[in-house]
């Protein structure tokens, strides 16, 4: 039975590392929101839970064959279904949202062809802050502890 | 242009990158056309010229095109929140 939401950091490597094998060419993607926390956990070996669970991903990419894997895990897909949670493709417009200069301080990480851009946790964080729903101050707090900020 | 909200650049955004191959317009708008989907008969009786339009259109030319669109009484905004969405249960 495969694990429902979002919440481990070894779910967004598995995902990763599936779509940068299916991938036919090379591809990049930014990856945005609590996903790319959990890739920051990941990046620590750290095995823990988001103190929510997520229920989607939000890359952003200028990948047509990347976007045509996203497309087929949008909400409702069988890719949710098998996973429990599904792919939410953000414009290029929320990397706006960061604060300027961030690509100076993101990460990046390849999965055979799949290239992934990863913003720094304080550089992620700063538009849940502004935000400031209870979800976003709980994924504030929780990074905090785990050290990743 | 007015600032869109995220769903709607989405839709625009992406919807033109599929746009540009024959295979990725074909299956939109097939999706968009299916019988199942919510919107098909808005989309085929009174919005698709203007959907074509705007997904055909380099997003470097946004601007103009918005100009155009209103001296037809549209705007871009209007017509992007008119792009169907895509549902994955019959994507």
């Amino acid at each position: 039975m495969p694990r429902r939401e979002l919440s481990k950091p070894s779910q967004i490597i598995d995902w990763l590392d599936d779509w940068g094998a299916r991938l036919t060419q090379p591809a990049e993607m930014v990856l945005i929101g609590s996903a790319a926390l959990l890739w920051h956990a990941a990046s620590r070996n750290l095995d823990i839970s988001l103190p929510e669970n997520s229920m989607d991903v939000d890359p952003v990419t200028q990948s047509e064959e990347l976007a045509w894997l996203c497309y087929d895990a949008l909400i409702g897909s069988d890719f949710e279904r098998e996973h429990g949670w599904h792919v939410n493709l953000m414009p290029g417009s929320a990397l706006d949202e960061l604060p300027s200069g961030w690509r100076e301080r993101s990460s990046t990480a390849v999965h055979a062809r799949l290239t992934v851009e990863v913003p720094s946790v304080p550089d992620l964080l700063a538009p849940k802050l502004r935000r400031n729903e209870p979800r976003d101050r709980a994924h504030a707090a929780w990074a905090h502890e785990h050290g990743l900020d | 242009m007015r600032k869109l909200l995220h769903q709607d650049e989405s839709r625009l955004e992406y919807g033109r990158l599929l746009w540009r191959s024959p295979r990725g317009r074909a299956r939109l708008l097939g999706h968009w056309l299916d019988a199942r989907h919510p919107y098909h008969e808005r989309f085929a009786k009174q919005w698709r010229p203007q959907v074509e339009r705007v997904l055909t259109a380099r997003a470097e030319n946004d601007d103009t095109l918005d100009r155009e669109l209103q001296t037809e009484g549209l705007s871009l905004r209007v017509v992007v929140k008119e792009i169907p969405p895509v549902f994955g249960a019959f994507w």
